[in-house]
């Protein structure tokens, strides 16, 4: 007569237990900072848990005249319209040419809902918070929008703060007004 | 006329005598007819004295007679000791009566000899000159001789030196030809092996090009490889937004998206491997891609350098044509070379034993010309001797210019003689026949 698997871990559990063995000792959990490896601009960034809406494939938009060049246009999404910014020429501050961004990520705050596009997308990772680096150069132009960052397999990846980005003005008015140029628009 | 003027003069005494005893005969008579002296005593007075004065003068006249031969004997004893002595212009005087026809008899026997000697000389003269000149002509002949030897023997020198030249020349032509042989035959075999390789080359062009049709339908599938890659690659990247998204939305479902929280993270895991694979495997296959297409250009330009090789093997073929012609025309000349090194150095022979016996007759001609001067030297000396011997009859009173120009040859002579050479001279000539000699 053959015993099943769980039968036999169970037959093992109690020998242990008559031998009075004593279960190893849990680890005392790790404070981590769980985030997603995205690229923008092609900079590897991390965005902290939580403050990404969602991850979507770029739809098509229709752009708005009078806009700055960063916005790309508004896109229908979810029965509503979602403003799609162009995540290169936002940061880069210049005319981007290139391959089209298959992915854009859905930031969601309190007066403020729009989509970046994205330059690729990794995954969710997870990093020991006391190997945060606050103090390690990133690109310049993300700069003011970063909070230190994490080594992965040898290459840094800055923490990208949301919060910073919307508070920047520059992202608050979307609106070209005089003496700006919309130049770059459409490219997307 | 002095011969008329002897005759008178050896009458003068038998007239005188005649005369005196006439006188004498006449005063008797004349006595005799006049006076009456008796006969005996007038015979006595006058007779007496005539007859002793006839004696007297008879005897006076003999006296005289017999030294007018004696005179005349004297002066043919002169003569006949002047010509003992050799000197044939001895002239004896012909006035003295007695011995005049002796005198006659002596200057014409003398007159004969003279002829008779003259006649000898003058040819004489010009045998000495002609033997002289045979000499100086054998002795011309032997110093040519001996030129001609020294000449024959550095023209035997030459000709050994040819005769060894020629075989050397054969030597190295036939170690030519050896080895002209040989590349032609190392020609022959690249002949052989350029058409090999040029059927070689032909099948790699062939197996190239069936690799290269290969490789292009190598790169398509590695293009469509590539292709479903980066659509797996696609679908990663989709994946892992819907991991992302998922573990977003458990994260807004708190502890009821727990569970699904676990399943993000575990696709999330999954997907990082499968994303590294993926990128592994695009990477592989885009390196794939660039060997294949490195490939492919290399056997292109493989293709290329085979057209180019055969190009060069036509090249080459056409270039050991040339080498293979030009070889055999190369074989041909060192034949010819070699037939006429070989004819030289036969010839060089000939000319050779040739100059030997040019050399030994030389020899002979010079030994011949030697004696032939000795001979010469001795008729020379003989006919000098004969010359003195000769020289020793005077037959012509010289004159003084005669005498002067006697003098002069004399000098002549010699000065004609033989140059004095010093001893460092003489030493030099001798060291120069001893080079010739070894020579």
């Amino acid at each position: 007569m053959s015993i099943s698997a769980l039968q036999s871990l169970e037959l093992i559990e109690r020998l242990h237990a008559y031998d009075s063995v004593s279960p190893p000792a849990m680890a005392a959990p790790r404070a981590t900072w769980v985030g997603t490896s995205l690229g923008v601009a092609g900079v590897p960034v991390l965005i902290g848990g939580g403050e990404l809406e969602e991850i979507v494939e770029t739809p098509a938009v229709t752009s708005v005249p009078g806009t700055k060049a960063w916005v790309l246009g508004v896109a229908a999404y979810k029965g509503g319209l979602l403003p799609i910014f162009s995540g290169d020429v936002l940061f880069r501050k210049r005319l981007y040419v290139g391959r089209a961004r298959d992915y854009c990520m859905v930031i969601r705050r309190p007066g403020l809902y729009f989509g970046l596009t994205l330059s690729h997308i990794q995954r969710d990772l997870r990093f020991p918070i006391e190997e945060r680096m606050m103090d390690h150069p990133v690109d310049p132009d993300f700069v003011g929008y970063t909070q230190g960052g994490f080594m992965y397999k040898g290459e840094f990846l800055a923490v990208l703060d949301i919060e910073k980005l919307v508070a920047d003005e520059e992202l608050s008015n979307a609106s070209a007004g005089r003496g700006c140029s919309n130049k770059g628009k459409g490219n997307e | 006329m002095s011969k008329t003027m002897k005759i008178d003069v050896t009458n003068i005494w038998v007239i005188g005598i005649g005369l005196g005893a006439l006188a004498c005969v006449a005063g008797l008579g004349y006595a005799l007819f006049m006076t009456d002296l008796a006969a005996g005593t007038l015979m006595a007075m006058f007779g007496g004295p005539g007859v002793l004065v006839v004696a007297l003068l008879a005897y006076r006249g003999q006296r005289r007679r017999v030294e007018y031969t004696e005179q005349g004997v004297a002066e043919i004893n002169s003569a006949l000791v002047k010509i003992a002595e050799g000197d044939l212009t001895v002239r004896v005087p012909e006035e003295n009566s007695v011995t005049r026809d002796i005198a006659r008899e002596i200057n014409a026997s003398t007159q004969r000899q003279r002829e008779l000697i003259r006649n000898i000389k003058t040819p004489f003269k010009v045998s000495t000159e002609g033997i002289t000149k045979i000499g100086v002509i054998a002795e011309g002949q032997v110093e040519k001789g001996r030129e001609l030897t020294r000449s024959v023997v550095e023209s035997t020198t030459a000709a050994t030196e040819m005769v060894r030249t020629s075989e050397e020349i054969k030597k190295s032509t036939a170690e030519a030809a050896r080895t002209s042989e040989r590349n032609r035959q190392r020609v022959a075999q690249g002949y052989e092996l350029t058409k090999d390789m040029s059927k070689a080359s032909v099948d790699v062009r062939e197996s190239v090009q069936e690799t290269s049709k290969s490789a292009k339908r190598q790169g398509e599938l590695i293009q469509s490889v590539t292709a479903a890659a980066e659509y797996i690659q696609a679908l990663n990247t989709k994946i892992s937004v819907v991991a992302i998204n998922t573990r977003i939305e458990a994260e807004k479902a708190g502890e009821h998206g727990r569970p699904f929280m676990g399943i993000a993270e575990a696709i999330g895991d999954l997907m990082r491997e499968a994303e590294e694979e993926g990128r592994k495997i695009i990477s592989q296959v885009r390196m794939l891609q660039n060997l294949s297409a490195d490939n492919l250009a290399s056997m292109e330009n493989t293709v290329g350098t085979v057209v180019t090789i055969l190009e060069y093997i036509d090249r080459l073929d056409s270039s050991l044509e040339e080498i293979n012609a030009g070889s055999s025309a190369i074989t041909k000349i060192i034949t010819s070379v070699d037939d006429a090194a070989g004819q030289s150095a036969t010839t060089a022979r000939h000319m050779n034993s040739s100059m030997d016996a040019i050399r030994e007759r030389n020899l002979d001609i010079s030994e011949y010309s030697e004696s032939t001067q000795v001979g010469v030297g001795s008729l020379k000396v003989s006919m000098r001797d004969v010359a003195e011997s000769l020289s020793q009859f005077k037959i012509e009173e010289l004159s003084e210019a005669e005498r002067t120009m006697a003098a002069i040859e004399d000098l002549k002579r010699i000065q004609g003689a033989k140059k004095i050479f010093r001893e460092d001279e003489m030493k030099a000539m001798e060291e120069t026949k001893l080079a010739r000699a070894s020579v």
